[in-house]
């Protein structure tokens, strides 16, 4: 038996996670051809420019958070154990420990638009192992 | 009318409630939508730092404009959205922090729909589909009423109070104007003040909910009563005083005095709330116990 | 001392009078039936009785309490209602602890007694299972298990064995006769009229809102008073004037082919004697009785009182 709550979760992270993935595998391919152009724009603005190799380690992790998003939403459908509620706790995990790296190391990218990436993680981790608990029998 | 209320009993009804709600579709949703619709508003109201910083060309010319722009166009979109006198459109942009002023303005005429979309369903479904025939022998309606308006109440706060908390880390941590007290305490107030002015919305949705046998009526008197309610006194009411004037027959005509510099306002206005939920309250468990269930 | 006491009540709704001047009271302590065709009052009584409706006018009550207070009577009075549902996103057992809880037990208590109200409808491997996922008869088991929680002391079961297979029928028959046992007033409402005839004590017939009779089962069907024999063949004369002619028989009357309705005084005789001495009276001239049931089917007075009439 699977909750409308659980559904109604899943596919949220299909949409979070598809438009996430998307975007961030965009801005691997494209990083290298647009760094110089945005260092130079910081510099002129006097604010500091993160490294290409924390730009794209951003950027992987932002993929690894949109995978793990998809495939825990696959599991939240089947009500699976390990790949709905653990992988789900890990992109929970994985996306707040991300977004606390990312203030210290590049708090010039954070956007007020961000703060959904920080809450929607605090969401999941909740349900997950409150509401939602009992019902990953698979 | 027959209140045997049951602090057990209500307890009973609020956490069944709120676990129920959370478990379904409709719950989730509500859920992550408010929190979007909360941040996306946050993200409005600091959105001004931003593109000031991206614009200057380095911190002190950054604060500078923004203090410029916050003399020169802050008291004309005061006075256009709330109507609030110089001294209390000074206090809530010279006197407190700004930004978080406009955030809490917004906050606060975001909540009642925000209460509705919560509270629309809290009996209204169960009504229709009979399944408060299990409860009714077993406990008073005035608890059932009682306990599911507080899981709204309870649930909804919370809703709002992570968004604030979410709004008072990214403030401290990305605008540089104002010191963390000022913001954490005016975010504060403004918590205390979304607290009370929730109370009579939540109230008056659960008197709408008692009423009808579906949800989907419930939630169309209650999000559409408002924004007719929100066109009549608010838009049509900058022209016609006596539409203006209504709007102080329901809380919302005094959502800004919970905001006001003067404590005796403050207090009037918690009082008002409190007069509003007792009211709603009253209307809605009287129709709740008379009604065929 | 009654159970319900049910004093002049009418329910109006918009376009239709459900119930009309009702008056009847249930005693304590027996199985009694309620019936009457669709669209009669039943499910409405019923729902007066246990404070879901409010009655236009008549009160009702129930353990010397009246149902505007219905609170009063927490945990002693329970109903299975006809069309509720249960909440769909929760697992039915969770929901049963829910109600148990709300009987006054703690939560482990309420985990026990859920259980075992499960176990008892045949339902122990169902606990987990969301309501929307059950079968007909699985929901309505589980709405019998909620109401046979705690000590009731008067239940209320309209249909409880609608659309259940002849296996959990009779289980939840059986499971009515060990609560009448332990003292329970139980009210059934059912359109099984055989079950109705055998389990109850009397019943109250409804037609189009009004009370047709309130009487001993015994009483409508004359089981006391009268038996029908069927036989392959009519019976002669000869076989008729014998029949007539034994001690306590009124009298001997055909209502079918091969069927007689035998009129007894049972007075000085038992039903038994006279039926065996009838018997062995007949079995010499080669009429063996196929079939031999006291009194009138109770179906039979029902269709007669209600005119069998079906509801459009």
């Amino acid at each position: 038996m699977r909750p409308g709550g659980l559904t109604a979760l899943s596919i949220f992270n299909f949409v979070f996670g598809g438009i996430a993935g998307l975007l961030n595998l965009i801005s691997l391919a494209t990083l290298s051809a647009f760094y110089d152009k945005f260092a130079e724009q910081a510099q002129r603005q006097g604010t500091p420019m993160p490294s290409i190799g924390l730009l794209y380690a951003l950027a992987i992790i932002a993929i690894v958070r949109a995978a793990l998003l998809v495939t825990s939403g696959i599991g939240y459908l089947g009500t699976r154990k390990l790949i709905g509620r653990w992988f789900g706790n890990a992109y929970a995990v994985l996306a707040l420990g991300s977004i606390f790296f990312e203030i210290s190391q590049a708090p010039q990218q954070i956007s007020p638009f961000n703060l959904v990436e920080f809450v929607y993680p605090l969401i999941t981790l909740f349900l997950l192992n409150t509401v939602f608990r009992k019902d990953f029998t698979r | 009318m027959s209140l045997h209320v049951r602090t057990e009993h209500l307890k009973l009804v609020s956490g069944t409630y709120m676990r129920t709600s959370l478990r379904s579709g409709a719950g989730v949703i509500f859920l992550v939508l408010s929190m979007i619709v909360g941040l996306v508003l946050a993200g409005i109201a600091t959105l001004p730092v931003e593109t000031l910083q991206l614009a200057a060309k380095n911190g002190q010319s950054a604060q500078m404009a923004f203090n410029e722009a916050v003399a020169k166009f802050g008291p004309g979109v005061i006075e256009y959205f709330t109507n609030a006198s110089p001294d209390t459109a000074k206090y809530w942009l010279a006197d407190q922090p700004a930004l978080m002023s406009l955030f809490l303005i917004m906050m606060l005429a975001f909540l009642p729909f925000l209460a509705s979309l919560a509270g629309f369903n809290q009996t209204s479904g169960d009504i229709g589909s009979k399944g408060l025939r299990y409860l009714l022998l077993r406990t008073e309606r005035a608890n059932i009423f009682l306990g599911r308006m507080v899981a709204t109440y309870v649930f909804t706060l919370a809703v709002v109070t992570v968004i604030f908390a979410v709004v008072a880390v990214y403030t401290v941590a990305k605008v540089p104007y104002y010191g963390t007290g000022e913001v954490l305490w005016w975010l504060l107030r403004g918590w205390f003040a979304s607290a009370m002015f929730l109370l009579p919305w939540v109230a008056l949705t659960a008197w709408v909910s008692a009423m009808m046998e579906f949800p989907f009526l419930s939630l169309l008197i209650s999000e559409l009563g408002l924004v007719l309610w929100i066109v009549i006194t608010y838009v049509m009411g900058k022209n016609v005083d006596e539409l203006h004037n209504a709007a102080y027959a329901t809380p919302w005509g005094y959502k800004l005095w919970l905001l006001d510099p003067n404590p005796g306002m403050v207090l009037a206005g918690v009082a008002v709330m409190v007069a509003f939920t007792g009211v709603f309250t009253w209307l809605g468990l009287r129709h709740f116990d008379k009604r065929d269930l | 001392m009654t159970a319900i006491a049910i004093q002049q009540v009418t329910k109006k709704f918009p376009r239709t009078k459900a119930c009309d001047e009702i008056t009847f009271d249930v005693p304590r302590g027996g199985i009694y039936g309620l019936l009457g065709p669709n669209g009669a009052g039943k499910t409405t009584l019923f729902s007066i009785i246990a404070g879901f409706l409010r009655a236009t006018s008549g009160e009702v009550e129930v353990l010397g309490c009246n149902t505007r207070r219905i609170s009063d009577l927490r945990g002693r009075l329970t109903i299975l209602p006809q069309d509720a549902k249960f909440a769909a996103n929760m697992p039915v057992i969770e929901q049963i602890v829910f109600f148990s809880q709300l009987n006054g037990r703690t939560r482990a208590e309420a985990e026990k007694e859920a259980a075992d109200a499960l176990a008892k409808v045949g339902l122990s491997e169902s606990g987990a299972a969301s309501a929307s996922t059950l079968s007909h008869g699985m929901y309505k088991r589980v709405g019998i298990a909620q109401a046979f929680l705690g000590k009731p002391e008067v239940i209320l079961l309209d249909e409880p064995t609608a659309g259940l297979d002849p296996a959990s029928a009779q289980a939840i028959r059986d499971l009515i006769q060990e609560l009448h046992s332990s003292g329970v007033t139980l009210v059934v409402s059912s359109h099984n009229l055989a079950e109705i005839q055998k389990m109850c004590e009397a019943v109250a017939i409804l037609d189009k809102g009004k009370l047709v009779t309130w009487s001993k089962v015994k009483d409508l069907t004359q089981a006391d008073k009268m038996q029908r024999m069927t036989f392959a063949r009519d019976l002669s004369d000869a076989e008729r004037a014998a029949v007539a002619a034994v001690e306590g028989v009124r009298g001997i009357e055909q209502d079918g082919p091969g069927s007689y309705r035998i009129a007894m005084d049972a007075s000085s005789r038992t039903l038994e004697q006279m039926s065996a001495e009838i018997v062995g009276k007949l079995v010499t001239t080669g009429a063996v009785p196929r079939s031999v049931e006291d009194g009138v089917a109770l179906e039979t007075k029902y269709l007669e009182m209600t005119a069998g009439k079906v509801k459009a």
